[in-house]
């Protein structure tokens, strides 16, 4: 038992004053995210196997809205996360973040993958640090901002220790701190809890949820699991299998602040889930059928 | 999991900071166990020195006891030699593993990101590196002459191809996605090259350095055997030749000192270096 208890991250009272220094600018306004007629095929003509990944996808999410992207596995959700920050150009369409469109890189953007992609060689405080560094902050800003999100996250006992050295759940903690220390004002996390076990994750949405409701950010959280997108989010968009498509978007009638432990007993809950849910379903035999 | 242990039992928190000792290592093993090793040796010691004269025609094998006067004889300097023999063996070995190493490095570097270089050359590399470069070293010592310059010719052949073959590797299998979270953060590409590529190029190319040590000898001791005025292969070569056995042991009994030398510094280096490994 003792053992859980190491693995849960704090409650974090105040995390709004805390987490970042009252100096940082506010997330700016007008961060929405907006997809129009997005295209986006694998394989150039180079290659003879080109793989259609997504096809006219348009939806849009608004400044400091929790928006969650469901979809059976393979159908290019992630895919939405790299043409958001830039790795990746569209085949045709547009992507318009902050109401610019996207060509190259997006400055501002936090970016939590599915895997933790800690530096393997940088301890703990030195990972979280990184991107501050990258950034030019001064040091001694740099010294009180991480110590701040290690202690937030949990990790306070860990500051020296290497990733291979921590549980999954640990590196992922250390990983949102590394994004959520830059304060950008849009966040895209791909599936960041879906290699965790029940509780951990729970317990890692608690934190998440505190963090957003304590300063409000532009999200786009991919996952395939629909509890996880009706506990977080404002709505949630619905791919289809690929070619990936937008079924539909839902927003949640779930009223904030919320306890992600209880949020499935809300009725809103139920009904929404069972109205994914035989969506999701249709999709996944879909994509069997295929 | 090992975090998860190590955060029930504070007092092994601290273990984090400096030296982990690995379960599996040698503080690890039981007296008994450290007995019976010492047991093994001493056995196959008894069996030798019992051997030689009785068994075996005592010119074949010496003996312990022998062996061990020789190479006392020889590191006292009652007989000449040895002293100027080991300084020869160790400035070829050096010379040529780092000569190797360096240029190795270099030219795994430069194909590693010269992908049209690459293609060009690999064909010729691989050829090259088919040959088995013991049968390169007669050709060595034609062009290099008898003094150490042709040992350390061979020996830095041998980790040349070993360091080039580690090094491309390493640089042409870079984890896209640690780049990605750099350039993410709005890293420029000289800070992708130092926070991502040269740590993680470090772990072939330390391996590399540690399978070379053994490379090197072998190349510096071949050289020797077919011609050469002193060092520790030449002393061997000749001893043999005199059916002096002892002295080949003695030899030999230095060749294992000095590769335990040379692997215990490459194993220390790789040890700071790569900490982060460790669990």
């Amino acid at each position: 038992m003792e053992r859980r208890a190491s693995m849960r991250p704090p409650a974090i009272p105040g995390a709004e004053d805390e987490a970042w220094p009252a100096t940082a600018p506010p997330a700016g306004a007008g961060r929405g995210v907006r997809f129009e007629h997005v295209d986006l095929t694998f394989g150039g003509a180079k290659r003879r196997r080109t793989v259609r990944a997504l096809t006219d996808v348009s939806f849009a999410v608004g400044d400091r809205e929790f928006c969650a992207i469901v979809g059976p596995s393979g159908c290019g959700k992630s895919t939405l996360l790299n043409l958001a920050s830039g790795l990746r150009p569209a085949t045709a369409g547009t992507v318009y973040v902050d109401e610019r469109p996207v060509r190259g890189l997006v400055r501002d953007i936090g970016y939590v993958t599915q895997d933790s992609n800690l530096l393997p060689w940088l301890t703990v405080e030195d990972n979280i640090r990184l991107p501050l560094q990258i950034r030019g902050m001064p040091a001694a800003d740099q010294e009180s901002l991480v110590a701040r999100w290690i202690g937030l996250v949990g990790l306070d006992g860990f500051r020296q220790s290497y990733p291979r050295q921590l549980s999954g759940g640990m590196q992922k903690r250390c990983s949102i701190a590394r994004t959520l220390v830059y304060d950008p004002p849009i966040l895209l996390m791909d599936e960041p809890f879906g290699a965790l076990d029940a509780m951990t994750k729970a317990h890692m949405q608690d934190t998440l949820l505190k963090l957003w409701e304590g300063r409000p950010k532009t999200v786009l959280f991919v996952t395939h699991d629909l509890s996880e997108a009706l506990a977080l989010a404002d709505k949630v968009v619905v791919i289809t299998s690929r070619p990936g498509r937008v079924r539909t978007v839902v927003p949640v009638d779930i009223e904030r602040p919320r306890d992600v432990f209880h949020t499935s007993e809300h009725p809103e809950f139920s009904r929404q889930h069972r109205a994914l849910w035989d969506m999701f379903a249709d999709e996944v035999t879909l994509g069997a059928k295929k | 999991m090992t975090a998860d242990t190590a955060s029930d039992t504070p007092a092994s928190a601290g273990a984090f900071d400096g030296q982990v000792a690995s379960p599996r290592s040698a503080r690890g093993i039981g007296w008994g166990t450290q007995l019976l090793r010492v047991l093994v040796f001493a056995v196959i010691l008894g069996l030798w020195q019992l051997a030689g004269g009785r068994w075996l025609p005592y010119y074949l094998i010496s003996s312990p006891s022998d062996v061990a006067k020789t190479l006392w004889d020889l590191l006292s300097g009652s007989s000449p030699g040895l002293w100027g023999d080991i300084e020869t063996t160790a400035e070829e070995l050096v010379i040529g593993y780092v000569i190797g190493v360096v240029f190795g490095i270099a030219a795994g570097v430069l194909l590693g990101y010269w992908r049209v270089g690459a293609a060009i050359f690999n064909p010729l590399i691989s050829a090259i590196n088919g040959i088995p470069k013991i049968a390169l070293a007669p050709l060595f010592l034609i062009w290099f002459g008898i003094g150490i310059d042709s040992k350390v010719a061979i020996a830095s052949m041998s980790v040349f191809f070993v360091m080039f073959y580690n090094t491309y590797m390493g640089v042409s299998t870079m984890p896209q996605e640690l780049v990605n979270v750099l350039r993410v953060f709005g890293a420029s590409r000289w800070t992708v090259i130092r926070k991502v590529t040269l740590p993680q190029i470090t772990v072939p190319l330390l391996a590399g350095m540690k399978a070379s040590v053994p490379f090197a000898m072998i190349g510096v001791i071949v050289g020797e055997f077919i011609a050469a005025e002193r060092g520790v292969g030449y002393l061997i070569d000749t001893a043999t030749q005199n059916f002096d056995s002892a002295t080949v042991f003695a030899g030999i009994v230095v060749l294992m000192v000095m590769m335990i030398i040379g692997m215990t510094v490459i194993a220390a280096i790789e040890r700071h270096v790569l900490r982060w490994q460790r669990d």
